[in-house]
């Protein structure tokens, strides 16, 4: 089984040294000269309008605290999803969809609140 | 797929009071939300939402529910007795607290609550998912609490405190239960104790370090001595009346879950060295929390000492899992919420910079300016230094007992020996209360109705307890009875 | 297929990294970085399991755990934002209104 990986050792070895060859061609070979443009971040590009060591905005922050909490509390509708189809015949499937009415609810709770909050007024 | 089974008959009932205190949590935040000029109204909502939830205690339904993962009896109504006890105590301080400090809010209580709801579920748990998933609401819940006086840093450092080393813990008690789930292969109690009490299971040193793992977790929860340094520093900075629950309150809920789990591992525990950890646990907590507190000046940080060590005595009567061993945890949680809150409720009411600290001398010779809440710390101090006629002194004699009768005659007597020491910082503060002449430029006591109300039913509660346990030790034994009966 | 013991072994590595990275960092946010590793390690430890077992059981654990982990971080966020606001920093060294 172990055989199956050797091209792709081949590979690595291979593009490794492409990679270590043309490096220390560039240095041997190459002039070096120094000037501010060589030394931009993206030499022929725009140039830069600001540094990008600024200070975020608060709210970003806030948005994405509250973000995290929605993103993850969709992950749960996945499972629930998968299995809907499969499950939902009589009780069960009036089961399953209360149980997924009842979370939303919770989270519409939540929702509203952080409306109400005006956590996501932007201003 | 047949799903119906999840649901027994009456599970309504048995999730009740959780269920009362999640939508009363809700209704106050949107309330806050819709109406913030009624804010002033959230306080009594709440005390009025958690004594709702003391009476839908009535229509409990007893068994096994959900699967086998919750499980309502005596013994958890007990123990919701304390959950809520403290809740409506917390509630009623910090009514007058929020007030004064102008930081009332909706979500204080909503999370007061929600987090009682999280303490039910670790008492009712039968699942260690079900038990991880209560710690969690819960200190989620208290990591909020702690920060509740944003403007304050003390506030928000020991909510960051808190936060670091709860998460920390919390990583411990996860990787703990992983290890346990690959040697049972259950994460359900009652299976894990059926496969602890098979005769051929050999503990494996993977187990022991499982073992370690969750009590290194739930150490830090009960702050348990090598574990307790963030014990000070938070009850500090915290909200006063955030401090007293704090102390008391996820204490007693991790105290009955740890009880369940030693349960289900009693069989192979005589082979193990695992009891003698939690003994070394106690031994160091007695110990570096009584003498610790008596160089304490700082109320707070005194009791927050007093409270390692009162935890310590509670983990002694762990050490064997009996039926008087459950019921005197029981009693000493109820017990302890009633005077240690009672403590903490005066302390809050020190009207005062809430960032500098509450020391002895802001206290020097209340007795003779607020007689009534002089009184009620002194009553408090009394009982929780464990003397007669308190309740204090049943609790910690029903413990020492309890103790003695299972042979662990050291450890009992380590705890007197220090229990006596303690006898000494309790009754300094009732020196400075009452023989203290009170300084220039006294802090003012500031005590609304309801805070007294809470006051007058911590006192009612540490004598009712301390002149006639009887009643209520025999409801607790008859119900750690049918804890363990299984 | 690959043994258990091998993700066993991985995870206590991911964990015990986890562990080095909370007792030496000062940055708040990279101590909780640390502490999603560790729980992180801890999800990798049930999965390896539940899937030797053939078990939901432990699947299910995993799920849970991710949500716990995702309100701590926005609980945990806030109050560095808090922290950051009051003292312009995020090293916990700096917090220290009360000693230990």
């Amino acid at each position: 089984m172990t055989h199956t990986f050797i091209p792709v050792l081949i590979m690595l070895i291979v593009a490794l040294g492409v990679g270590v060859v043309i490096l220390s061609l560039n240095r041997v070979v190459g002039r070096h000269q120094r000037n501010p443009s060589k030394a931009a971040p993206y030499e022929s590009g725009v140039p830069l309008l600001d540094t990008n060591r600024k200070r975020v905005n608060v709210r970003f922050y806030q948005i994405a605290m509250l973000f995290i909490l929605f993103d993850i509390e969709a992950a749960f509708l996945y499972p629930w999803a998968v299995i809907y189809r499969d499950a939902s015949h009589g009780n069960a499937g009036m089961f399953l969809f209360g149980e997924m009415l009842v979370f939303i609810l919770l989270l519409g709770v939540g929702y509203v609140y952080v409306w109400k909050k005006k956590a996501f007024d932007w201003k | 797929m047949n799903l119906t089974p999840l649901l027994e008959a009456h599970w309504i009932n048995a999730i009740l009071p959780e269920l009362v205190l999640c939508i009363g949590g809700m209704f106050l935040i949107l309330f806050d939300a819709f109406a913030p000029k009624a804010r002033s109204l959230t306080g009594p909502i709440a005390v009025v939402i958690f004594i709702l939830c003391a009476w839908s205690q009535r229509f409990v339904a007893v068994g096994t529910f959900f699967g086998g993962t919750y499980e309502v009896g005596g013994i958890t109504r007990v123990f919701d007795i304390t959950f809520v006890l403290a809740g409506i105590l917390c509630t009623l301080l910090s009514a007058d607290y929020l007030e004064r400090e102008g930081i009332t809010g909706g979500e204080f209580y909503a999370l007061l609550m929600w987090g009682t709801v999280g303490m039910m579920m670790m008492a009712k748990g039968l699942d260690l998912l079900i038990i991880i998933l209560g710690l969690e609401l819960l200190s989620i819940c208290i990591f909020v609490l702690l920060g509740f006086q944003r403007r304050l840093p003390v506030s928000n450092e020991a909510s960051l405190k808190y936060f670091l080393m709860g998460a920390f813990a919390t990583g411990f008690i996860l990787y703990g239960t992983a290890l346990f789930y690959g040697a049972t292969e259950s994460t359900n109690i009652n299976v894990m104790a059926r496969w602890f009490a098979n005769p051929d299971v050999t503990i494996t040193p993977l187990l022991t370090v499982a073992f370690v793992l969750l009590m290194a977790g739930f150490g830090f929860k009960l702050a348990l001595a090598p574990f307790h340094p963030w014990a000070p520093d938070v009850y500090q900075g915290a909200p006063t009346p955030v401090a007293g629950w704090l102390s008391v309150a996820p204490k007693a809920a991790t105290l009955i879950a740890l009880i369940r789990i030693f349960h289900a591992m009693g069989p192979v525990l005589p082979q193990t060295k695992w009891m003698t950890i939690v003994a070394w646990l106690a031994v160091l907590s007695m110990i570096i929390g009584n003498s610790v507190a008596i160089a304490q000046r700082d109320l707070k940080r005194m009791l927050a000492y007093s409270g390692i060590a009162q935890v310590g005595y509670m983990t002694i009567a762990m050490l064997t899992i009996n039926e008087d061993a459950v019921a005197s945890i029981a009693i000493y949680t109820i017990v302890y919420a009633l005077m240690n809150l009672g403590a903490f409720g005066v302390i809050s009411m020190l009207a005062k910079n809430q960032n500098d600290p509450q020391t002895l001398d802001d206290i020097a010779g209340l007795g003779w300016r607020r007689p009534f809440h002089a009184l009620a710390l002194a009553v408090c101090m009394f009982s929780l230094s464990g003397l007669p006629p308190t309740g204090g002194f049943v609790s910690k004699f029903y413990i020492f007992r309890t103790a003695v009768q299972s042979g662990h005659t050291g450890i009992a007597l380590i705890g007197i020996i220090t229990s006596i020491a303690s006898v000494y910082y309790y009754l300094r503060v009732v020196y400075y209360l009452y023989m203290k002449e009170s300084a220039e430029g006294q802090t003012r006591i500031d005590g609304g109705i309801f805070a007294t109300g809470a006051l007058a039913i911590s006192i009612i509660g540490i004598f009712l307890i301390g002149i006639w346990p009887t009643p209520l030790f025999h409801a607790a034994s008859y119900a750690a009875h049918l804890l363990l009966a299984r | 297929m690959i043994p258990t013991h091998y993700f066993l072994i991985l995870s206590a590595i991911l964990f015990t990294i986890g562990v080095c990275g909370v007792l030496t960092r000062r940055n708040g946010i990279t101590i909780f970085m640390s502490i999603e590793l560790m729980v992180n390690a801890v999800n990798l430890t049930f999965l390896a399991y539940a899937r030797q077992f053939h078990q939901l059981h432990g699947m299910i654990f995993v799920f849970f755990v991710m949500a716990i982990a995702a309100a701590e971080a926005a609980v945990g966020l806030a109050i560095f934002l808090s922290l950051f606001h009051h003292r312009e920093t995020i090293d916990v060294d700096e917090a220290n209104l009360m000693h230990w």
